[in-house]
């Protein structure tokens, strides 16, 4: 039995052998074939040159791990040897040729990429530009039509390293004169400057000009965040920014998404036009620091505060609720005698990546020496829907959404203003988008806030 | 009301409003004191109860969010969502340190949006 086996086992050797020999003996060399070797087989030197390049990966393969290595224990990166394998196997005149059609065909190739980045260091300080830019035009009730808005809102953003940032956004904006006076304006305004300092991953400060948490429309009302070209009016009674510091951060609640969000502040508080307390000298954007005359630091004295708590629960991705409370209070004259308090309920919620609809309701209390303690109030809500949640796989009906919104306010002296806006938003990208509104206004009271009706186009752009 | 007629009637508050500012930074700097603490605190703090709890029950595991899963439940709220070719590595851990700010988002989900845009960040 034993002895069947071996005679078979060595009878298949000299087959296989003998086949091997004589494959090697038909197949033609390169030389014999001028150039065009069997795609069956490697030649001598096509095998060297595989085996050459091989080697080179090798090399950079290493040099690689060894930089993410070094990279994760926070040392810098050595500089990795260049792989050379022209220097082991210089290629001939045709290999240079591919070589060099290949990398004109594709520049950017990653070992080459690869191996820029891995020059240095990951830096730790760098900058950047984001920001938005609007071009609007408005047609109003009695009134001529016009382009009537060029805004140029960049944000400069600096990180110094991973817990410091210092953020600033910038708002230019051109406007005819007033009328009497030639010509036209170019406004700066900075809209907030802060140096921010992520203490843990709860707890963030901030310093400087800020954009107030009361509601969420301050932090996001940048020309492609909202879909109107215009702000909600209830907005009126609450001030957007204030000089001071304040902590913000987040609570994760689990793995799935919720959280618990707060911001706590400290300003300068809001103030008056002219230092008394009478109802109509509120002066909501004032008090930011040292007068221009250099003579009074804070025009009361006295501090504002405030803070926002909020909720956000999404059960899936795109489809979500939040619920905030926030409020601020602080005395406006300079007197420190009267007392302006306010208190804001926000919410949104979205069903699919198609629908949206949020709103804002917000109360404030003014102490005043002519009316006593007035309420200006006032609230809005708006709903958006894409009309690609339709699925008609319409091209330029895709990529619509209609919108609409209701806001009022109530100035707590006897005026009150209703408008209803309804629109679409066509979306030319993700960040270009074109808003044309229609709205209409009901003024009751001695204060007329708005025309009856106007016509809103606007493009937005988010860089 | 001209600043001459402010010198001495703010002078006058001075005192009156320091009291006040005083009262109200004070309110204000413990209750953020006593945040900033108890977080650090139960950052930096072992959980021994949980071991216990782990060892007797049976653990369900819940898969913690992707990358995309938190662009999509986080950005998208606001604003459409942006190609990570759009910037590069340096620049999105620089913009996702002014969102994390600004949109109140917790570290873990920030530094795993982070992982995924500059996953695909252009060069």
């Amino acid at each position: 039995m034993n002895r069947t086996i071996l005679s078979t086992l060595a009878a298949i050797l000299v087959l296989t052998r003998y086949n091997l020999f004589a494959q090697d003996a038909a197949a033609p060399s390169p030389a014999d074939s001028a150039g065009t070797p069997s795609s069956d087989y490697v030649s001598r030197a096509e095998y060297d040159k595989l085996k050459t390049e091989h080697e080179a990966m090798k090399q950079e393969l290493e040099a690689l791990k060894s930089a993410v290595r070094q990279m994760a224990n926070g040392t810098a990166p050595a500089v990795p040897q260049e792989a050379k394998p022209a220097a082991e196997a210089p290629p001939g005149p045709k290999e240079v040729a591919a070589v060099k059609e290949s990398q004109a065909a594709a520049p950017s190739t990653a070992a080459t990429t690869t191996s820029e980045e891995l020059t240095g260091p990951l830096a730790t300080h760098d900058y950047a530009i984001v920001g938005d830019a609007e071009v609007q035009f408005g047609k109003f009730f009695h009134q001529h039509g016009a382009f009537m808005l060029a805004d140029f809102a960049p944000i400069f953003l600096f990180r110094g390293g991973d817990n410091i940032l210092f953020e600033a956004g910038f708002d230019f904006i051109l406007q005819n004169n007033a009328p009497g006076g030639g010509g036209n304006t170019t406004t700066v305004n900075l809209s907030f400057a802060t140096l921010d300092y992520i203490i843990n991953d709860y707890v963030t400060f901030l310093g400087g000009n800020m954009l107030l948490p009361l509601g969420t429309y301050s932090e996001r009302s940048a020309g492609w965040l909202n879909k109107f070209p215009d702000a909600p009016l209830p907005r009126d009674v609450l001030p957007g920014n204030g000089v001071g510091v304040q902590l913000r951060g987040a609570i994760p609640i689990g793995d799935r998404g919720p959280s618990v969000t707060y911001s706590l502040f400290v300003d300068n508080g809001v103030s008056s036009i002219d230092g008394t307390g009478n109802a109509d000298q509120l002066d909501l954007g004032g008090n930011v620091g040292l007068t221009s005359d250099g003579r009074f630091a804070n025009l009361h004295g006295g501090a504002g505060w405030g803070g926002r708590v909020a909720i956000f629960w999404p059960w899936k991705p795109a489809y979500d609720v939040e619920i905030g409370v926030s409020g601020m209070s602080s005395p406006w004259d300079n007197r420190a005698r009267r007392q302006y308090s306010a208190a804001v309920a926000d919410w949104a919620v979205h069903v699919g990546p198609y629908i949206e609809v949020k709103g804002e309701y917000m109360n404030t209390w003014v102490g005043t020496d002519d009316h006593g303690t007035i309420d200006p109030d006032g609230w809005w809500i708006q709903a958006g829907y894409k009309l690609g949640g339709l699925k008609l796989n319409v091209p330029y009906l895709d990529k619509l959404e209609l919108v609409g919104r209701y806001d009022t306010i109530d100035d707590g002296l006897g005026s009150r203003t209703e408008r209803g806006t309804v629109g679409a938003v066509y979306y030319l990208t993700n960040t270009l988008w074109l808003e044309g509104d229609y709205e209409w206004a009901t003024n009751h009271g001695p204060n007329v806030a708005l025309p009856d009706y106007g016509l809103l186009f606007q493009i937005s752009y988010g860089f | 009301m001209d600043s001459k007629d402010l010198a001495p009637q703010t002078a006058e508050t001075f005192l009156r409003g320091s009291t006040k500012l005083i009262h109200s930074v004070s309110v204000v700097t413990v209750t953020m004191a006593v945040i900033v603490i108890s977080f650090s605190a139960r950052a930096q703090s072992p959980t021994p109860a949980s071991k216990t709890k782990v060892e007797t029950t049976t653990p369900v595991k819940v898969e913690a969010l992707s990358g995309a899963e938190l662009w999509t439940m986080n950005c998208s709220r606001c604003h459409m969502a942006r190609n990570s070719g759009e910037f590069t590595a340096a620049q999105w851990r620089t913009i996702l340190r002014h969102m994390r700010i600004r949109a109140n988002l917790p570290a873990s989900q920030a530094k795993e949006l982070q992982k995924y845009l500059e996953a695909g960040a252009g060069k």
